[in-house]
């Protein structure tokens, strides 16, 4: 059709292709394919139009999900898509975890090394996603305990048999959702990206909802801010994202994420951290990046690194 | 620390610099008269973005100026339907809601026909990349195959697709 050969359709495509990639940074080739020929921005659009109509497809695909009584819920997007490379190895497929018995279910443990990441599918077609670091237990089909770490919890919603999430003292049940949720020594947090999570549901319940973000350090009452729903569970993509953390929260999860003990030194309690880092490239960049987007100094620490403040040099 | 203000004007200096080189791949990429609108509107979402440090501020530009552009094209195009559709109302109606999902469900159904028989990697490469957005370097490390492999894969994958897109027009 009107001078696009079937060659020029395939050239087209390859570039729909390519700038799909977030690696995609070759701008100037793509502008001169475009100028060399006025039919190459017809085919251009044409695979564009084609790819979007199809994807479209697969991404408003029908739910085999029973009917249910709360209006239709968008099929969940990925928005994955600005997430970069993803040096993720997910581990799909089969997980082999350790069961125990005790109680009246099966308990069947998972757990990730530092720097690992792990994805398991549930019979109920929930997932969770295990940053490095990470113990979870699953109590029953709609139960999990989060011994300690992080994971990324993507439900599948029943209102009559809502998925529960224990956490030490802490119990979160699912409200139609997407949500993290990080268990270390500093204490709790929780963040919701999509339906909504409640955080002990009972006298002292807290509805949270997409973009809530829970803190409970300690013993501590529970904080709830604001974050941005896109960013929450970026990790799996390799970035994390902060808006005002503090370097010690930065370090703990640089910890799980790169498999290397990262600490926030002396004189960094007062550094806040806004912005996006990226955990591919190894250890060794990522540390070197951190460090000067913080304005702090890293040293190695035994195996880790110490991430310190320079002092009488404020950025 | 950099501040919120300074990085957002960063990016926007950054614009200033590639003005000219934005232009001209908006003008190959068939923006018109509405080039400069398109660098205008990129302008006022980096001053109302978030700020945060960005890896490569010249792609992550053209990438910002590729999507307002198509946003904009895309608005265009649903306005033009619109008014075809209006006129069109007394003649043949569109098909009822009903229908319409059983038609996506078929050919979702068709698609992913498509994609099996091109045989399970193929399938599987396609929704990590497209659908799950992954990139293609860590695909290839996932799958333990070669960048080529993967992308090869892909045309297959787009090119049947667009096959079948055709199809689907012409029914």
């Amino acid at each position: 059709m009107n001078g696009v050969t079937e060659l020029i359709a395939e050239d087209a495509r390859s570039w729909v292709i390519r700038l799909q990639d977030s690696a995609f940074a070759d701008w100037e080739a793509f502008a001169d394919w475009l100028e060399r020929d006025p039919v190459h921005l017809a085919a251009y659009n044409d695979a564009l139009d084609a790819d979007e109509a199809m994807t479209g497809l697969f991404e408003h695909a029908p739910q085999p999900v029973p009917a249910q009584d709360v209006e239709p819920i968008e099929a969940p997007k990925r928005r994955l898509y600005w997430i970069s490379g993803g040096a993720v190895a997910a581990a799909l497929a089969v997980v082999v975890g350790w069961s125990s018995l005790s109680g009246p279910g099966a308990r069947v443990e998972y757990a990730t090394a530092p720097g690992e990441h792990r994805e398991i599918a549930l019979a109920d077609g929930s997932k969770m996603v295990l940053n490095g670091g990470t113990r979870v237990a699953l109590l029953d089909k709609r139960q999990a305990e989060l011994v300690q770490g992080e994971a990324l919890f993507e439900v599948r919603h029943d209102a009559a048999n809502p998925f529960i999430v224990k956490t030490g003292d802490a119990v979160l049940q699912d409200a139609g959702t997407v949500f993290n949720v990080v268990r270390d020594e500093r204490g709790l947090r929780v963040a919701v990206a999509e339906g909504a999570v409640i955080y002990q549901p009972g006298a002292d319940a807290v509805h949270l909802a997409p973009g809530d973000a829970l803190v409970v350090a300690g013993a501590g009452k529970p904080v709830v801010t604001r974050t941005v729903p896109t960013d929450i569970g970026g990790w799996r993509g390799g970035q994390l994202v902060y808006r005002n953390a503090t370097l010690d929260t930065v370090a703990a999860d640089l910890s799980r994420n790169l498999g290397i003990v990262v600490r926030a030194g002396k004189g960094t309690e007062a550094i806040p951290f806004t912005g996006t880092i990226s955990t591919q490239g190894g250890p060794g960049a990522v540390i070197e990046r951190i460090a000067a987007l913080t304005g702090t100094r890293a040293t190695r620490a035994g195996k880790g690194w110490t991430l310190d403040a320079i002092d009488g040099a404020p950025r | 620390m950099t501040s919120t203000s300074s990085l957002t004007s960063g990016l926007q200096r950054v614009l200033e610099n590639e003005r000219p080189r934005l232009l001209r791949f908006l003008a190959a990429r068939g923006a018109g008269d509405d080039a400069e609108d398109v660098l205008q509107d990129l302008w006022h979402k980096l001053s109302s973005a978030e700020a945060r440090p960005v890896a490569d501020p010249v792609s992550y530009l053209f990438r910002a100026a590729e999507n307002v552009l198509r946003d904009r094209q895309r608005a265009s195009i649903s306005r033009a339907k619109r008014q075809h559709e209006w006129q069109d109302l007394s003649g043949s109606d569109a098909a009822p809601q009903g229908d319409r999902v059983l038609i996506a469900r078929e050919r979702l159904r068709e698609a992913e026909a498509t994609l099996l028989a091109l045989g399970p990697r193929v399938d599987q490469i396609f929704r990590r990349y497209r659908l799950e957005g992954m990139g293609q370097a860590a695909i290839a490390r996932e799958l333990g195959v070669s960048l080529s492999s993967v992308e090869k894969d892909l045309q297959k994958a787009y090119r049947a697709l667009a096959q079948l897109r055709d199809k689907f027009d012409a029914e």
